[in-house]
């Protein structure tokens, strides 16, 4: 079973019963397995996702929702405080790292989410794992009236191991009773909420000591013992086999403090192998253990078996096979737009009025490599339209040479709020909304403006042109891509505009047109 | 055992992998597979790798490592060599996807054969069916009888599409 279809089984399990999720490689396929046997929906990003799963829990019943490492940036707020006012259905939230950037803007580590927000993370290893910690996180939230983050990365959830099931547990609707001193978070009544919520993780620091997940394995050796959780244990466990003593994590926050304690008075050496920041090896020093880590190994990216017994061992591993190769390899094959795809049309044109473009997050950040190399800007979702807001504020000339290009999923995302700045606080800015009606990039998720939901009921498709002008854009047009010619004539013509504009690039996603 | 399989987003190596991982599960090893999913499918280069034995810990093949590389495409194959242990088979295919602005032409692998798997699944039924047509070859290489190895494509295809795997299984095997 894939990594991520385990947490979906977990989730199925454990009774849960309501999800909401926005998808984002590598968390995706959670709410899609989960789908089949548990409601579930998307919403339109993973801050509303993450409310609608707060509300559901606070109802009563147990909630989930997932999402990928950045998407945690945008759900942050309403968990943030969720911390604060606790649960009632027990609340799980997954999110999915991505060290080695493999389909991400970023390799950030979540881990800092989990001592930031105050929750409990935990990190599981393996497919069985994923499915035993699901259910552990939602009996842990219940048990301490706190929402639990499960941390995944790449590795994890798109790996497939052997999985035991077992049969779903009964879990009937909690009770809901009006309680504004734990649900209403204003300053009088989130003071003692805080309160609580550090006599809440001193109780579950003392649980992860003990905590049948967090185990320590004497190896042949008691000299040297390795401190690891999650895909980093494998690697570190594959390359230095039974040579050390392994603390392996399952709770990764709070940690174990005392028996990091009691395993440096053991051994001689403490390695700590963690993919990312620090965020073991800085709280090991905190509490005076003496520890080796970073400074031999790497922040960057995902840990090689040779890597790891390089920096523990001081050697390599066999030499790789000696093969004519032709010199200096193949050249590199890059991702590219499919055949067919809408977006060729686009950039074509961009491209060939020489436009700077402020990208956004989806399939056509494809174009921004070669062939068409047709992008100068992508941060993070919907920051394409309020980018361009600010490159123009700050050099109004550009107002006929750049625009923001945005897709339609990543539009409802985050886009909205940036063409309304651009409206109250006045650029002449082009934006152009390419809208294929489904999320692309993480494999062809319904949304708002798909006509369908993830549970394929019918649903009413978000009128964008309507939409563009509620919010007081007077100059919006839709064109086709594949006519080249109005495409960029109306660029053309809204690039010379003083005002505001709207370009509505819209024809389905090829492939949906294939499968179609 | 560690196999490896090379291709370009959309050959159908997630596919391969996961026939390879079920045959070695129902024989009772611990079986990891890892995929590659998301932005790189979009047509990049894709290395889907199988691991079985006793007890297998990471889902990665070390480089040097692999004791079987599928190729599903030659110039995809040729970039995974160095994965491949000095004792390493390989089964190829001759397909080659061009690269995007790469004027190199073809690119030549001494010494590994190369097998028309495109030609032989189409002339199967369906020349989406190439990653079985090297399955099939594969399966000369490996300890395990064609009814196993039915179960464990059966496990994993579409019903509809099983009689043209199949097919194309047996085209590979008979070579």
């Amino acid at each position: 079973m894939l990594g991520n279809e385990a947490v979906a089984r977990g989730l199925f399990e454990a009774g849960c019963a309501f999800i909401s999720s926005y998808p984002g490689t590598p968390s995706t396929e959670i709410t899609e397995y989960a789908a089949k046997d548990v409601y579930a929906e998307w919403a339109p990003n993973e801050k509303v996702a993450a409310e609608a799963a707060i509300g559901a829990s606070v109802a009563g019943m147990r909630a989930f929702t997932g999402m990928k490492h950045v998407g945690l940036n945008v759900a942050a707020d309403p968990l943030f405080t969720a911390s604060y006012t606790g649960i009632n259905g027990g609340l799980v939230v997954a999110v999915a790292d991505d060290p080695g950037c493999h389909s991400s803007q970023n390799e950030q580590d979540s881990r800092h989410y989990a001592l930031a927000m105050k929750l409990p993370m935990l990190e599981p290893s393996d497919s069985q794992e994923c499915l035993e910690f699901t259910k552990l996180a939602f009996s842990l939230s219940e048990l301490y009236d706190t929402p639990v983050l499960l941390r995944l990365s790449t590795r994890v959830s798109h790996s497939r191991s052997a999985v035991t099931v077992s049969e779903p547990q009964p879990v009937r609707l909690r009770d809901y009773h009006k309680d504004p001193q734990k649900y209403v978070m204003t300053p009088a009544a989130a003071r003692p909420r805080h309160a609580a919520l550090e006599e809440r993780m001193a109780v579950l620091g003392d649980y992860s000591e003990g905590a049948p997940v967090n185990m320590i394995d004497w190896g042949g050796n008691h000299r040297v013992g390795v401190i690891s959780s999650g895909n980093a244990y494998m690697t570190a466990r594959e390359a230095l086999g039974d040579c050390v003593s392994y603390c392996k994590l399952g709770l990764v926050w709070p940690l174990p403090v005392g028996a990091i304690m009691e395993l440096a008075k053991t051994v001689d050496t403490i390695w700590v192998i963690e993919e990312l920041d620090d965020f073991i090896e800085t709280h090991c020093r905190k509490h005076g253990v003496k520890v080796r880590g970073k400074a031999d190994l790497s922040p960057l990216g995902e840990y090689t078996v040779e890597q790891i017994r390089k920096a523990v061992l001081g050697t390599g591993t066999d030499s790789p096979r000696t093969l004519p190769v032709p010199a200096g390899g193949p050249p590199p094959r890059l991702p590219v737009l499919c055949p067919g795809c809408p977006h060729w049309g686009t950039f074509s044109v961009l491209k060939k009025l020489g436009l700077t473009v402020m990208g956004d997050i989806g399939c056509y950040t494809l174009a921004a490599s070669p062939p068409l190399s047709a992008m100068d800007f992508c941060v993070c979702m919907g920051a394409s339209v309020s980018a361009l807001h600010g490159f123009l504020k700050a050099r109004p000339e550009y107002a006929e040479k750049a625009v923001a290009v945005i897709g339609d999923s990543t539009f409802h995302h985050s886009g909205m709020t940036g063409l309304l700045n651009i409206v109250y606080n006045q650029t002449p800015a082009t934006v152009l909304i390419l809208d294929n009606a489904v999320t692309g990039m993480t494999g062809h998720q319904p949304n708002p403006g798909s006509g369908v939901t993830l549970s394929g009921t019918a649903a009413p498709v978000l009128d964008l042109e309507a939409l563009c002008r509620a919010m007081g854009v007077r100059r919006v047009s839709t064109v086709d891509p594949r006519d080249q010619k109005a495409l960029e004539a109306a660029l053309r013509e809204e690039l010379a505009a003083a005002e505001p504009s709207v370009v509505i690039v819209r024809r389905p996603c090829a492939i949906m047109e294939v499968r179609a | 055992m560690n196999i490896i399989i090379a291709g370009v987003g959309g050959q159908g190596s997630i596919l391969a992998a996961k026939i390879f991982g079920s045959l070695y599960l129902a024989r009772g090893f611990d079986v990891k597979v890892n995929e590659v999913h998301g932005m790189s499918q979009r047509g990049g280069s894709v290395v889907t790798m199988v691991r079985a034995g006793d007890k297998v810990y990471s889902p990665l093949v070390m480089p040097g490592g692999a004791d079987l590389l599928i190729g599903l495409e030659v110039t995809e194959t040729a970039r995974c060599l160095r994965w491949l242990s000095p004792n390493g088979k390989t089964v190829v295919s001759s397909w080659r996807i061009p690269i995007q602005g790469d004027e190199s032409g073809p690119c030549i692998l001494l010494g590994e054969p190369q097998i028309d798997a495109h030609g032989l699944a189409a002339k199967a039924g369906s020349p989406r069916c190439e990653n079985t047509v090297l399955l099939g070859a594969a399966s000369k290489l490996l300890d395990f009888t064609e009814e196993e190895w039915e179960q464990a494509i059966r496990e994993n295809v579409k019903p509809s599409t099983l009689d043209v795997n199949m097919k194309a299984f047996k085209a590979g095997r008979d070579l």
